[in-house]
């Protein structure tokens, strides 16, 4: 029975991770098993988890405003590590202007303050569903 | 060579990828899982396994991160499966070992996989046994085997790893719940973690009463240690009584003993897990009439046993 597995980590320097969990807990409600790794996590460590884990898909929580910076080089450790087949989702305070080009770097979907966790849910289970 | 002659290649190197996948393809039962770990188990047999277990919140993952440090500051290549429980509703599993882990996840010289429990009792998964096979066939020096937050009966961990440590915390019960059985009875060292906090002292006393009335039929006498995790005051401590005890095992013939329960624990949760997936199949497969059977036992119009033999009958062992 394969489960959905993914990772559910905050890069960079924000210290909210009430959001993340929010997130974790409604995946977990949905049937996922979520590795969680908590707040201040580098690109390299969380490449290196997802990694590691095994995981589908990748959830990054970031309020800080720093996306541009940390999303392409999560992205980037993530192929320089063998796992450039894993998804990566964002979350988090990402203005309208951002959510293009962070779709153009890679990323499969962006979830800004509001979008219902159940959306959140299907769209990792479509895109892993269609790998 | 084909795709798992390459993963298997790959992992016998300690590749993390190779690891990553590997491990998911043994504790999802997906393909290629029989003849990787027929391969695997021919490949390993040298490991360091050290359970560690203990009440949930005690410390355990946080001492895991410890022994990772000192392990590595010794040269060690470390392995860790950490386990947390899934939910019975769900399915699911927030799973937050590697939290306390996070500082290791670069090393190259350390792996660590979380693992769901998936419904199994006593402490681990059922795919535990299997993926120790694997890091041990990856040739890791040292294997740290967290078992969930336990209660008072989870001791399989007792049956996978050398040496196994208990970590409690300060005023969890008095000397009676000290004397027990069952999980306080399986330790090779009993630590009081949050040594910091009142009633440390007593809590050390109730455990070195606890070591005193068991038989110690190994010869091996428990020492009972404190620390304080989170400052990583006693590790290194914990660390040598972790290299006595497996120097003992080796003095006494406990590495072979341990091989036999080993061996015993795989070929029996094998066992179960073949005939569990032909239920499944089976249950799945006769749904509704499974359904109608559960019925008439709620009536009282059929007793449970009957049904079961009933269905057992039916079991198809290939489905496995």
């Amino acid at each position: 029975m394969k489960k959905i597995r993914v990772l559910i980590a905050k890069p960079g320097l924000d210290g909210h991770d009430r959001g993340a969990k929010v997130v974790a807990r409604a995946l977990r409600d949905r049937g996922f098993e979520v590795v969680y790794t908590g707040l201040h996590q580098t690109p390299e460590q969380i490449a290196a988890a997802a990694v590691q884990e095994g995981v589908d898909a990748v959830g990054l929580s970031i309020l800080s405003g720093s996306h541009l910076t940390l999303v392409p080089r999560v992205l980037e450790q993530l192929r320089e590590r063998g796992g450039e087949d894993i998804p990566v989702f964002v979350g988090g305070i990402i203005p309208a202007e951002d959510i293009q080009t962070l779709k153009e770097a890679g990323v499969m979907e962006v979830f800004t303050p509001g979008s219902p966790t159940s959306r959140i849910a299907d769209a990792i289970i479509s895109t892993v569903a269609g790998e | 060579m084909s795709r798992l002659d390459d993963l298997i290649a790959d992992a016998a190197r300690r590749d993390p990828r190779a690891l990553g996948r590997l491990s998911r393809i043994i504790d999802d039962d997906l393909e290629g899982k029989e003849e990787a770990l027929r391969r695997l188990h021919s490949m390993g047999g040298d490991a360091r396994v050290v359970g560690i277990t203990g009440p949930p919140g005690a410390g355990k993952s946080t001492l895991v991160s410890n022994l990772i440090r000192e392990g590595r500051a010794g040269g060690l290549s470390v392995a860790v499966l950490a386990v947390d429980p899934t939910s019975p509703f769900s399915g699911g599993a927030v799973l937050g070992d590697r939290v306390r882990m996070q500082e290791h996840a670069t090393d190259p010289g350390v792996f660590i996989r979380s693992l769901a429990t998936r419904g199994h009792m006593g402490g681990l998964s059922r795919s535990a046994q299997q993926l120790l096979t694997l890091l041990d066939a990856a040739g890791f020096d040292l294997i740290l085997l967290e078992t969930v937050g336990v209660g008072q009966e989870e001791v399989q961990v007792k049956d996978l790893a050398q040496t196994v440590i208990f970590v409690t915390v300060p005023g969890l019960g008095d000397g009676i719940q000290a004397m027990k059985a069952g999980v306080l009875e399986i330790a090779h060292i009993y630590l009081v973690n949050k040594a910091d906090l009142p009633m440390a002292e007593t809590a050390v006393k109730d455990l070195q009463t606890l070591v005193s009335f068991s038989p110690n039929e190994d010869g091996w006498k428990p020492p009972v240690l404190t620390s304080v995790a989170t400052r990583g005051e006693g590790t290194g401590r914990i660390m040598e009584e972790m290299d006595r005890h497996f120097s003992h095992l080796k003095a006494s013939g406990g590495i072979a003993e341990w091989r036999r329960s080993l061996a015993l624990n795989s070929v029996t949760e094998a066992i179960r897990g073949v005939v569990d997936g032909s239920l499944q199949h089976l249950m799945t497969a006769g749904r509704k009439e499974f359904s109608e059977d559960i019925d008439r036992v709620g009536r009282r119009e059929e007793d449970p046993l009957s049904v079961a033999r009933r269905w057992l009958e039916r079991l198809d062992l290939s489905r496995g």
